[in-house]
This record gives structure tokens, C-alpha cells and sequence, in this order.
């Protein structure tokens, strides 16, 4: 004896599961990555010398100090791990006090300078003087401090 | 007799019945996820990775300032001014009696045709050139300099295969 199942249509059905994973995943990706380059980056001209004998950074702890253009090629301070130091001695200070403390927690540390093309060369000296101070007064001492110059990579400038 | 959907119900064993199904509508968070993602794939700024010249600063004495002269071998010194007169808007010399330089250049050129077994030296046919890649060079610029202009420098004289160069200020 034969029984006959009554059944209705096919109802095809897609399987959201995976997609809605790679979407959420797509979704905190973007936004991880757009906090940190606002953390870190400030939106100036760097130099772009052509042709370049830069480099890749290699990876590794990093301050990444930017010399926050003013008029005239001056500064209006400098920025750094979401803080703002005043571009006069007091600032610079606080700055290095700043390095100092990073690269007790760091010694590998490396100070990465960002400054925009036409800031002049005054102001970007205390950045390197700080980093010079951070590591002479860190504990233990470094012997230098590794200073890292940011500059627009081969092809890309503005 | 009759069968009327209420009827029916009452005739139908139990145990037929299938259990009510619950499930979460997921339309409107995939439509909201789905806005985020178009959001933030437009506003994101894809950019090339930066690219870095590597700078050791050495300690300097407390109140030595010439200790960054004071090195075992006499440094080559770099002098640079910004003057809006000239084309690149900067004038650049070398200390020392050495050949007069208009630019960046002509910078990297001197000093890859000065290089101690430098491919530009022999290439040259020059005998073999003045200074090892460890040589140290120091640019000095003025406090008004365009950090541009420091870093065109800096890349030439790297780019000629010295790797001791430091900076100061005038």
C-alpha cells in the first residue's frame, strides 16, 4: 500500500547566519580602524620627497607626536596620545615629561614627528629635543631616542 | 454534517499539531547593520601607510652643546636658509671648501659621488670617494626653514647612502 504525503511548494530559504557575521565584523572593523587613525593622525601636508629614500615603519610601540600647524609656518602646539602640549617651554616640557613616561612603560619606544610641509624647522627641533630629553631621563636611561620622521609615501602627494 | 474549521480542530487528534514556531525578525537589524557598513565603507579614507626616515637622537651633555660636533671624525656640515628669492626656495652649502650646490640634488649627487665605494663614485671614475657611509652629517638649518625643505635634504643625503645624519638648528 502506497501512502501519499501531502506536501506544499519548496520553500527555499537563505541562511542569513553567516552573512549577518561577516557584516558585523565588517562593521566593527571600520570602526576600530577610523578611532584610531582619528587618535592618531592630524590632517596636515606632510613632505613628499621624490624620489624617496623612506621606508616602511616597522611595527612597534609608537608615539606619534604632531606639530599642529599655525599661521605663517608656525606651530599651535603639539599633539599626542590625545593630548595637546603648548607650543612654548612650559609645553615642551610637559612633552618630554610626556615621552619620558611612555618610554618607561616602552623602552623600545619609537617617536614618530609629523609635521606639515610648511611649518618651519623651529618648530619641529623641540619635538626632537623632547624625545632627546625623554630618553636621556628615562629609567632606566636609553642610550638615544628613536626618532621616526613621517613622510608621504612615493606617489602619494597632494 | 457539515465540517467547519472549528469542527475540524476538535476532530484532529493533538498529537498532530505542530508546536507554534518563535522566531526574531531580523530584517530591520540586518537593514540597520547594512546602513552602518555603507556608512562607514564611504567615510572611511583609505590612505597609503606613512612612510619614515629613522632618526637615533644620541644624549647630549647638560650644557654641551658642541657635543653633537664632538665626534671622532670631523662631521659634514649642511647649512640651510630659506630665501623666497631663490627657485626652491631654499639656498643649501656644504662646509668645508667642497663644490658649490644649488638644491637637494645636487646634495645627494655630491655626496653618493663622494661615497667610499659608492656605486656613483666608481661609476664616475672618481678614486673612490671621501667619506664612509658612516660618516656624520649634520644639517643646520635656520629656524624659519620649511620642514619640507629639511626633509628633501635629510632624503638626499640619505638616499646617497649615509645613515649618521642628525639635524640641528642654526
Amino acid at each position: 500500500m502506497s501512502v501519499i504525503f501531502q506536501r506544499g511548494p519548496a520553500r527555499p530559504q537563505a541562511s542569513l547566519t553567516p552573512m549577518i557575521d561577516v557584516v558585523f565584523l565588517l562593521v566593527v572593523f571600520f570602526v576600530a580602524v577610523s578611532q584610531i587613525v582619528d587618535q592618531e593622525r592630524l590632517d596636515m601636508d606632510l613632505p613628499a620627497p621624490n624620489p624617496s629614500a623612506a621606508h616602511q615603519p616597522a611595527e612597534g610601540p609608537r608615539a606619534v607626536v604632531n606639530v599642529i600647524p599655525g599661521p605663517g609656518g608656525s606651530s599651535l602646539g603639539y599633539r599626542v596620545d590625545g593630548l595637546v602640549f603648548p607650543a612654548d617651554a612650559v609645553g615642551q616640557q610637559s612633552l618630554a615629561d610626556h615621552l619620558r613616561d611612555r618610554m618607561d612603560r616602552s623602552p623600545g619606544l619609537y617617536v614618530n614627528v609629523r609635521a606639515d610641509r610648511q611649518t618651519g624647522w623651529g618648530w619641529v627641533a623641540p619635538v626632537l629635543g623632547a624625545a632627546r630629553h625623554a630618553a636621556a631621563t628615562a629609567s632606566p636611561p636609553l642610550p638615544a631616542a628613536r626618532v621616526r620622521v613621517s613622510v608621504e609615501p612615493a606617489g602619494m602627494s597632494r | 454534517m457539515t465540517v467547519t474549521p472549528a469542527s475540524r480542530r476538535m476532530i484532529l487528534p493533538t498529537s498532530t499539531r505542530r508546536p507554534p514556531r518563535i522566531g526574531v525578525n531580523l530584517a530591520a537589524m540586518i537593514d540597520v547593520v547594512f546602513l552602518l557598513l555603507i556608512y562607514f565603507m564611504v567615510a572611511t579614507d583609505f590612505r597609503k601607510g606613512e612612510e619614515v626616515f629613522r632618526l637615533d637622537l644620541p644624549e647630549r651633555q647638560a650644557g654641551a652643546n658642541e657635543a653633537l660636533y664632538d665626534l671622532a671624525e670631523e662631521p659634514l656640515l649642511i647649512r640651510l636658509r630659506e630665501d623666497p628669492a631663490s627657485d626652491q626656495g631654499y639656498t643649501v652649502t656644504i662646509e668645508g671648501g667642497w663644490p658649490a650646490v644649488d638644491d637637494a640634488e645636487a646634495v645627494g649627487r655630491f655626496l653618493a659621488a663622494s661615497l667610499i665605494g659608492g656605486t656613483a663614485s666608481a661609476a664616475a671614475g672618481g678614486d673612490g670617494g671621501y667619506f664612509t657611509a658612516d660618516h656624520p652629517v649634520i644639517i643646520v638649518a635656520t629656524p624659519v626653514t620649511a620642514w619640507a625643505h629639511v626633509v628633501s635634504v635629510f632624503n638626499a643625503v640619505v638616499g646617497a647612502g649615509y645613515d649618521a645624519v642628525s639635524l640641528d638648528v642654526q
